[in-house]
This record gives C-alpha cells, sequence and structure tokens, in this order.
C-alpha cells in the first residue's frame, strides 16, 4: 500500500466480495440522496472506507453553474447562492457528483468555512471562504470513524444537516448557502457510540463482518493480491461491471419517479415502526423511501411487501429505542417477532 | 449592504414546509401561533425525541409573521411610533427632521447556529467603513437584527454556554450593549426566542431554561392513520416543494389573517377575575419559582383568547395553557430544599415531564441473581438491569452549562490554553493561541487612515491589535470505576446494590459523554476491564456481568489506577479524572507478600493523592457497622475524598457531592 503508484488507483466498488448490505446501502444512498446517506458499523479491516472510496467511481453526473463555488442547480433559480443570485450570464456545466472526507480532526472553520484570509489583509475586505460543507453540497460527505469526530463539529454538522442549509455567523462573517448532503459515516461501535442525534441523521446503517465463508474468504486474499500487483489492470478489468451497475444506477433513478407508494405499504411501515417503538417520523418516512428505491433499483414499478421488510433492516437498526447502553440491534424483522408474540402473550 | 451579505439562510425561506400541513402536534402549533400572535411572550421551547417535526414547524413560523412598519433601511427594524427605542441612528434622522422614511417589512426571523462566535451575535465594528472613512460603527449582530422579531436556535442545549449567557441577558432587558473594540453602542433588542432540543443530548440550563414562557413536550404521533398521513404529505413535498406550499397556501393565508387580527384583538383584551383565580390556584399548586409561571400563563392565555376571537380570557384558555407555561417549572419535590435556595442551580426545575427518558421511561426492576459456573468454582453473577428509581437525582447542573459566572478555577484554566475546540470569542490576551483574524482586522481598522503611507498594503497590523481566539472544548471528563469484586462485598444485595450505584453514575456519564474506564479486582488480582472509551454500553455490559468472589487486593487495583490515569494524563494534562473507588475496604492480598496490606494500600492512596488533577469518590459498599474505624475512614482522609455509603446514595446525598467536586 506504501507504494506510491497504487496510491491514486482506488480498489473498484464491484470488486468488493460480500457485505451486500452495505454495497446495496449505499447503492440505494446513489440513486436516491434523499434517503438521508448510510452509518456502516463494523471491526477493523472489513472494507468499509474501501467501498466508500470506490464509491466515487459510480457517482453519476450533475448539473452545475460553471465556477459556483456552491454547485448551484442552473435549473433551481430559487435555491440559488447569493453569488449566482446576483451573476448574469451563467453558465452551465456537468461534472460527477463529489465524495468530499471529513478528517476527523478537521477543524470548525475548516468545515463551515471563515474569513478569507487574502481578501481581508489585500482589500480590508471581509469575503467568506468556503468550507467542506460547502464542498459537499449535492454530493456525499463522507466521516470515516464518525463516532470520533470533536463533539463541536457534531455540533455544527447537526445543524447544517437538519435543514440543507449552512448558516455561518462567525469570524465578523454572515453568510449562508445550501448544503445538502447526502452523509456517510463509518465506525467501529467498539470505539464509541454515537450521539443520538446525530445517528438519527442517518439514513440508514448496516453492520459489516468479517466474512465466515473460508471460500469468500480465499477469494477476498486473491483480489486483493491481484490489486496490489497491478492495480490499473485490475481496475481495468472490473471496468465493464462497473459500468453496468453505473448504468442501472442510473436508470433507477429516472424510475425513482414512477414507482407507486400503495396504501398497504404504508400501513405496513407504520405498523413496524410503531411495533418497535421508533422515536418521531423520520424512521417511517426513511423506510418508505428506501423500499421506494429498493423497487426502482430493482425496475419495478410498485412496493411490495417484502420491499418494506427489506427496507425496514436498513431503515431502522439505529432507530429502534435501546435501553440505556443498549447497544445497536440489527435484524430488526426478528426483533418485530419477538415484539408481537410477547404482545400476543400479553394480551387477554 | 448588509442585506445582500446577510441572509441568514433566507433562500432556503420558498422552501419551508407549512406549519398548516403539518399533521397533529397541536400543543407545538399553539405554543407557536401564540408567540407570533405576542412575541412579548419572550420564548418558546420545543423539547422531544428526534424527528418529531420541532424544527421544521420552528422554521416554518417564519412565513406567517405580520409585516412590521420599519425605519426604511434601518439594520434594526426600529419603530417609527416607538422614537424613544430608535437606534442611533434613526434618532439622528428623527431629530434632524421629524418622523424618518417609514414602510413595511417582513419580520426579520434568524436561525442561531451552534458555530456562533460573540462578534456576530452582539455586533462587531463595521470592518469595511472603518478601514475607509475611520469611522468606528456597529454593525449588527444577530440580536440587533433579529429586533422585533425571532431568534431560532435548534439544539439549544448544546450552545455554547458562555453565549448562551450573553443571549439571555439581551433578551430579559431586551437591548444590547456593546463595549469593544472601541465601539460603545446601546440599542433596543426586542427578541423573541424559539429553541428546540432532544433532551437525549443532555439538559438545558436552568436560567435559560426559565426565560421560556412556554415549554411544549413534542411526541411522534402514535395514531397509525396520522403517521401514514405525515409520510404521505412529506412524499408530496419532497417530490416538489413549491407546489406543496402552492397548495397550502390559502389555508397559510388564512392562519396570517388570524395573526394580524388577534394582534389587533390582543392590546383590548382582558383577563377574567375566574381566571385569574383559577391562574393562582394552579400556579400554587406548581410551587414555581418566582413570577415568570404566572406572567407567561397570564400572557399566553390572553394571546389564545385573542387568536380564538374573544374579546377576554377566561378559565377556558388558562386551563388550556396551563401544562405548556408551568409544568416545566415544577419543583422537584423529593429533593425536600426549601424554594429558592442555592440547591436550585444543581436540580433544575425538571418536572416529571422532562426528565430524560433515558431515565425515567423504563419501569424500575428489581435486582436479579443469576449464577453461573466459572471454571468449577462458583461465581456468583449479578445482574442488575436498571438503575434504581432513587438515584435519579443525579442530573446536577451540567458541567458545560455554567454561566461564565460560576467558571471557576480549573476550568477556565483549560479554557485559556485549550488550542482545540469550538472558537466563540476572542480576546486581546496572549496566550499563543491561534490568533483571530476578524477580531485582530476589527481592532486595527480604526487606525488604518492613519497609518497608511504611500506604499503600505490595504491594510497595516501592529502588533497591540493582535487577537487570539478563545477556544472551548466540550471534552467531557474521564471517570475511573475502581470495583472490588471480591467476596467480601459479595454480600447479595450489597453487590447489586453497588452496581445499581455505578450504572446511575454511567447513565449520568453517558448524557456528558464523558468517558470512562473500569478497573476490577478480586481473587489474585486486578485487571483493566475498560480502557477509557466513550462507549458507555461496553462499561454497562462489563459492570452487569462482573463475577465477584475471592480475595481483595486492594493494592494492586490502585497501582492498576495508577498506571491507567498516568497514560491519560499524558494524553491530555488538562484533564481532571476522577476516580470512583467502590469497596468495602478489607484488602487481604498485599502486593509484596509478607507486607501488611493495610498499611500499604494507604501508602499508595498518599502517593496517588500527591497529583493535584486527581479527584477520589469512595463508594463504601460495606453496610455500615464499622463506620470510621475501617480502613474506609482512614482511605478517605488519605485520598481527601467524600466517602458515601450506598445508604447515601439512596438518600440523594450525591448531589452534595457533587457540588462539592464542582469547586
Amino acid at each position: 500500500m506504501a507504494n506510491g503508484r497504487n496510491l491514486r488507483e482506488t480498489y473498484p466498488f464491484p470488486a468488493l466480495v460480500g457485505q451486500d448490505a452495505m454495497k446495496l446501502a449505499l447503492i440505494l444512498n446513489i440513486i436516491n440522496p434523499a434517503l438521508g446517506g448510510v452509518l456502516i458499523r463494523g471491526e477493523k479491516g472489513t472494507a468499509k472506507s474501501t467501498a466508500v472510496r470506490g464509491l466515487a467511481e459510480l457517482l453519476p453526473e450533475i448539473k452545475v453553474v460553471k465556477g459556483c463555488r456552491f454547485s448551484c442547480d442552473p435549473d433551481d433559480p430559487e435555491g440559488w447562492c447569493v453569488e449566482c443570485a446576483a451573476g448574469a450570464n451563467l453558465e452551465a456545466a456537468t461534472r460527477k457528483v463529489r465524495v468530499v472526507e471529513l478528517p476527523i480532526g478537521a477543524t470548525e472553520d475548516r468545515v463551515l468555512g471563515t474569513l478569507d484570509l487574502e481578501g481581508a489583509l489585500t482589500e480590508g475586505r471581509r469575503r467568506f471562504e468556503a468550507g467542506l460543507l460547502a464542498a459537499a453540497h449535492r454530493g456525499i460527505l463522507y466521516v470515516d470513524e464518525v463516532n470520533l469526530l470533536d463533539d463541536h463539529l457534531v455540533d455544527v454538522l447537526l445543524d447544517a444537516a437538519a435543514m440543507g442549509v449552512n448558516i455561518v455567523e462567525r469570524e465578523g462573517i454572515s453568510f449562508s448557502h445550501r448544503a445538502k448532503f447526502t452523509l456517510v459515516g463509518t465506525m467501529n461501535p467498539e470505539e464509541g457510540e454515537l450521539r443520538p442525534q446525530l445517528l438519527d441523521r442517518f439514513g440508514l446503517c448496516v453492520k459489516v463482518e468479517g466474512l465466515s465463508d473460508p471460500a469468500a474468504r480465499r477469494e477476498i486474499v486473491l483480489r486483493r493480491m491481484a490489486f496490489e500487483v497491478d492495480p490499473e489492470g485490475f481496475s481495468t478489468r472490473w471496468r465493464p461491471a462497473g459500468r453496468e451497475l453505473t448504468d442501472r444506477i442510473g436508470a433507477a433513478r429516472k424510475a425513482l419517479k414512477l414507482v407507486e407508494v400503495p396504501e398497504e405499504a404504508l400501513g405496513r411501515a407504520v405498523d413496524i415502526c410503531l411495533a418497535l417503538g421508533v422515536d418521531g417520523h423520520r424512521g417511517d418516512l426513511t423506510v418508505i423511501k428506501t423500499a421506494l428505491t429498493l423497487a426502482a433499483f430493482e425496475g419495478r414499478t410498485g412496493i411490495e411487501a417484502e420491499d418494506v421488510d427489506r427496507a425496514a433492516e436498513l431503515a431502522l437498526p439505529h432507530r429502534v429505542r435501546r435501553r440505556p447502553f443498549q447497544e445497536v440491534r440489527f435484524h430488526v424483522l426478528d426483533r418485530l417477532k419477538e415484539e408481537r408474540k410477547r404482545a400476543r402473550h400479553t394480551e387477554p | 449592504m448588509i442585506s445582500s451579505r446577510n441572509n441568514n439562510g433566507r433562500n432556503s425561506l420558498n422552501r419551508l414546509y407549512p406549519l398548516t400541513a403539518v399533521v397533529g402536534q397541536e400543543p407545538m402549533k399553539t405554543a407557536l401561533l401564540l408567540l407570533a400572535v405576542d412575541p412579548g411572550l419572550g420564548g418558546v421551547l420545543l423539547i422531544g425525541e428526534k424527528g418529531t417535526a420541532k424544527s421544521t414547524a420552528a422554521r416554518a413560523l417564519a412565513e406567517l409573521l405580520p409585516a412590521i412598519p420599519v425605519v426604511q433601511g434601518c439594520p434594526f427594524h426600529c419603530d417609527p411610533k416607538k422614537t424613544k427605542e430608535l437606534c442611533p441612528h434613526c434618532l439622528e434622522l428623527y431629530s434632524a427632521n421629524g418622523n424618518p422614511p417609514s414602510g413595511l417589512s417582513p419580520a426579520p426571523f434568524l436561525t442561531l447556529p451552534l458555530g456562533l462566535t460573540e462578534d456576530r451575535l452582539m455586533g462587531g465594528l463595521d470592518l469595511e467603513l472603518a478601514v475607509e472613512t475611520g469611522l468606528a460603527e456597529l454593525q449588527p449582530g444577530l440580536l440587533g437584527q433579529a429586533n422585533r422579531g425571532i431568534l431560532y436556535v435548534d439544539e439549544i442545549n448544546l450552545l455554547e454556554p458562555y453565549l448562551g449567557h450573553l443571549l439571555l441577558d439581551a433578551v430579559e432587558f431586551g437591548r444590547v450593549l456593546v463595549e469593544r473594540e472601541g465601539l460603545s453602542v446601546r440599542h433596543t433588542a426586542r427578541v423573541a426566542l424559539i429553541g428546540s432540543m432532544n433532551p437525549e443530548e443532555g439538559p438545558l440550563g436552568p436560567q435559560l431554561l426559565d426565560r421560556f414562557a412556554l415549554a411544549v413536550r413534542v411526541k411522534g404521533e402514535t395514531d397509525p392513520a396520522a403517521r401514514a398521513e405525515i409520510i404521505r404529505r412529506r412524499l408530496v413535498y419532497e417530490a416538489d416543494p413549491s407546489a406543496f406550499r402552492r397548495s397550502w397556501m390559502e389555508e397559510t393565508k388564512t392562519w396570517c389573517r388570524r395573526i394580524v387580527a388577534a394582534r389587533r384583538r390582543l392590546t383590548d383584551t382582558i383577563l377574567t377575575p375566574a381566571a385569574r383565580r383559577l391562574l393562582a390556584d394552579l400556579v400554587r399548586q406548581t410551587g414555581a419559582l418566582g413570577h415568570r409561571g404566572d406572567l407567561a400563563l397570564a400572557r399566553a392565555a390572553r394571546a389564545k383568547a385573542a387568536w380564538e376571537g374573544l374579546a377576554e380570557a377566561g378559565p377556558d384558555q388558562v386551563a388550556a395553557l396551563a401544562g405548556l407555561a408551568l409544568d416545566f417549572r415544577r419543583v422537584p419535590r423529593k429533593n425536600g430544599r426549601p424554594a429558592g435556595s442555592p440547591a436550585q442551580k444543581i436540580s433544575p426545575p425538571a418536572a416529571r415531564h422532562f426528565e430524560t427518558p433515558y431515565i425515567t421511561s423504563s419501569p424500575p426492576q428489581l435486582f436479579q441473581a443469576v449464577s453461573a459456573g466459572d471454571g468449577g468454582r462458583r461465581a456468583e453473577v449479578f445482574r442488575v438491569y436498571e438503575p434504581n428509581e432513587a438515584f435519579d437525582l443525579l442530573t446536577p447542573t451540567s458541567r458545560r452549562e455554567q454561566g461564565p459566572r460560576q467558571r471557576s478555577g480549573r476550568r477556565s484554566t483549560r479554557q485559556a490554553q485549550s488550542k482545540r475546540g469550538r472558537y466563540f470569542r476572542s480576546s486581546p490576551e496572549r496566550l499563543g493561541r491561534p490568533v483571530a483574524l476578524d477580531a485582530t482586522l476589527r481592532a486595527a481598522a480604526p487606525y488604518q487612515i492613519a497609518r497608511r503611507g504611500p506604499d503600505s498594503p490595504a491594510l497595516v497590523i501592529r502588533q497591540p491589535d493582535l487577537r487570539e481566539k478563545v477556544f472551548r472544548q466540550k471534552t467531557g471528563r474521564l471517570i475511573l470505576f475502581v470495583v472490588d469484586a471480591s467476596g467480601s462485598v459479595g454480600g447479595f444485595d450489597r453487590m447489586a446494590e453497588a452496581k445499581a450505584a455505578a450504572l446511575a453514575l454511567l447513565s449520568e456519564a453517558y448524557q456528558k459523554r464523558d468517558r470512562v474506564g473500569l478497573i476490577a479486582f478480586h481473587g489474585s488480582g486486578a485487571q483493566v476491564l475498560l480502557p477509557p472509551t466513550d462507549s458507555v454500553e461496553l462499561a454497562r455490559g462489563l459492570l452487569e456481568d462482573l463475577p465477584t468472589g475471592g480475595k481483595t487486593p486492594l493494592a494492586e487495583a490502585l497501582v492498576k489506577t495508577h498506571q491507567l490515569v498516568r497514560v491519560e494524563l499524558a494524553r491530555d494534562p488538562g484533564l481532571t479524572p476522577l476516580i470512583v473507588l467502590m469497596t468495602d475496604g478489607r484488602p487481604n492480598v498485599p502486593l509484596t507478600p509478607g507486607t501488611d496490606p493495610w498499611r500499604e494500600t494507604l501508602n499508595l492512596a498518599s502517593h496517588l493523592r500527591q497529583d493535584p488533577r486527581l479527584r477520589f469518590l469512595l463508594l463504601d459498599t460495606d453496610s455500615g457497622h464499622y463506620s470510621d474505624y475501617t480502613l474506609m475512614g482512614c482511605l478517605a482522609e488519605r485520598l481527601e475524598a467524600p466517602r458515601l455509603t450506598l445508604e447515601d446514595l439512596r438518600h440523594g446525598r450525591m448531589e452534595a457531592w457533587l457540588e462539592r467536586l464542582e469547586q
């Protein structure tokens, strides 16, 4: 890995063995950014970060105002930043959706944006220098080891994530811009838990575990070795698979608007959330949106009961009410069966 | 210039989810509407679990606020009719030519972000103007800009306490005083506050809490049909916000008109004598401190009557709002302290209603004993499910919630030296912290005209201009549990009780985001079961399953403690670890064979005590018959530690200890 040559080359996403839940959750978020991101929980060495970095290859293109620091959407004048709103002759350009990494040691001014030093010193004027939140607008904000993020950074992140706007009122600067991003975080739960409010900001939550199947494990090693020996060759070999997936994602993005939500699906999602004691309404909504996205990904135009169940497995593990200090529990539907069984027993 | 620079998220106004489209949540909607009718109420606090439309609703209020008459172009939105409250600028205009030009302007609705710095809250020097002209003028902060409008603080319980205090002071007196950077300005700031918070993230300081007129406990809908409707509306909204907003426009306009009408009616709305009597009764029952509750309830009842189109507020209005105005001011009775005593600082006026769900939502359960085999020899494993109810007094003022006045000793030193954390204000004191560019520029700006030479750069900065950033780091403290699991403690209920105490402390640590570590000792040795972590879950699991039995190697436990603490202190020298030693004080395994375990333990204790950063708490798990003659007495003396029995804990004496510890 220290080999400078393969520092640039990222391990192709389709070449990852197993970890289907994680891969699915990431793909669904690319198809539908409104899902609200993924929290990936797991031990070290389970390809969490590799998967997120590999994701960049699969991302679709978006239209942006050329030269805009805030990636304004040319088709959405209502949401333009002050600069685009004041500008004339805006040109449109396309670029790939970005993955912006938020390092856990980042400073607050780097995240939120700060006073532009040069403008201040040379002209005596205050200008806003955009930060990571601006860069992540309409893209993915990736936080590796999100549970180790400094508390004050969590606070400002929550603030921005809550309304999709970054409001800066600091260092003599008063500025705001849109900052809607898909939050992707990885964490090793052994190193500490996330704060409840931040946990809730992640749309989906998946667990990755080391694989126990010997054949799969061998395959991981073989592919990894092949990649390290010849990263470019390896990536070339996997390119067709990547393209296929990109096309499928693109088709699903288009199909998303066509998927219908039948009443039964709504009812089922609500039932599940109520039975599991999910706080608030973000859970219900995320289950439905995830089910929608699943159907679109699989080329269907309606949600089935099974979609809702699968969506619940992705959208609810971190929202199910826990007793103090209880760990996040996966296999939400098993839990649901337990709850229902108990409810039947207690009813006379 | 100001308006173009400052949009404070207003470019998202046209995307607001309409308040009229929020399903259910009637108390929340009522409270917000009453604030729109009478901003003089002062504030509304929304407390509730995540994802319950708290901030959606709060923000939606922006479009329901009636427009206000203002002096044109005034950044403070001065009221042309209130000549006594004009800002210096408008006053000048007024004295020069009578009535300044006025017009209608939307009422300000500003969001106060958590990354705020002091200069943007209070206002600071207008840099550009000062550089160009050498004049020192105030550029208003959020408080000035929000004059006659609303300031919204999401996650208000996470607001930096120093800023919270400034905010409070300004809102309380309706004015802002700026004495900084060569400025000396006083201006009106009649600002209504909306705060929202999730109690899982920690409590709100009592001073801030008391400022709110109404507090709403927001809960998720439990009716399946309502929940389904919420999803349906949300999906439609997200697909096309503008179309969704249009479909609710009629209703929103109706509400706007009702608010305008209610405002007009409000001045003539009176409280009937019957309503007054009911109000007095209700307040007496609550036993709330001060008169804020009465005033808030009276005002809110009038606003409600006005909203409902009535000429007077009767008992109905009072009764309907009593919960919102009084519940959160209820004095906890189990505390048993006289009202108004300093103890009030320690236990926030938290009604049952407002206690954190972590502690109270689960029914108290009895301890349950489980036996487990342990390699032939039986070790008893006690399972402790929930901290018992008696321990929920453990919610003292959060260490981070104290206003500047209460900052003392170590804590402020820590703040002064810290180079990490949140930058919230600047200081001219030179301590080698990073330079606060904005403040430095403001300090230098007024002198630019004098300093400017033919070849000088745009800005000439001199040594005395330099300002440094003041940071506050929100790290919790380190709490290290050193737990005696020997056979002598193993008296069945003693151990279960000890664990319950430890779990209660853990619960507290979780909220404060303290880090915890766990060392257990029994049999032949002491073991670090859990190196310091903020995964309190792990600590809980380990504590629950901690087996007991065997001898008491107390000395070794102290050695392990020392080793662990030394590493942690090397990492962060500002740390003041708290060591909770839970034992019955009957060591019987010496470190060096043949020495007296008592003397060894005491020597080690003296050694530990030498580091002034360490704080100790002794939890005596003995049943108390031996009192001071046990080792625990001597140990407490050596460690200068408070010594509490489990009975003390049960009787709520923990508070006194926490109080002492804060000093």
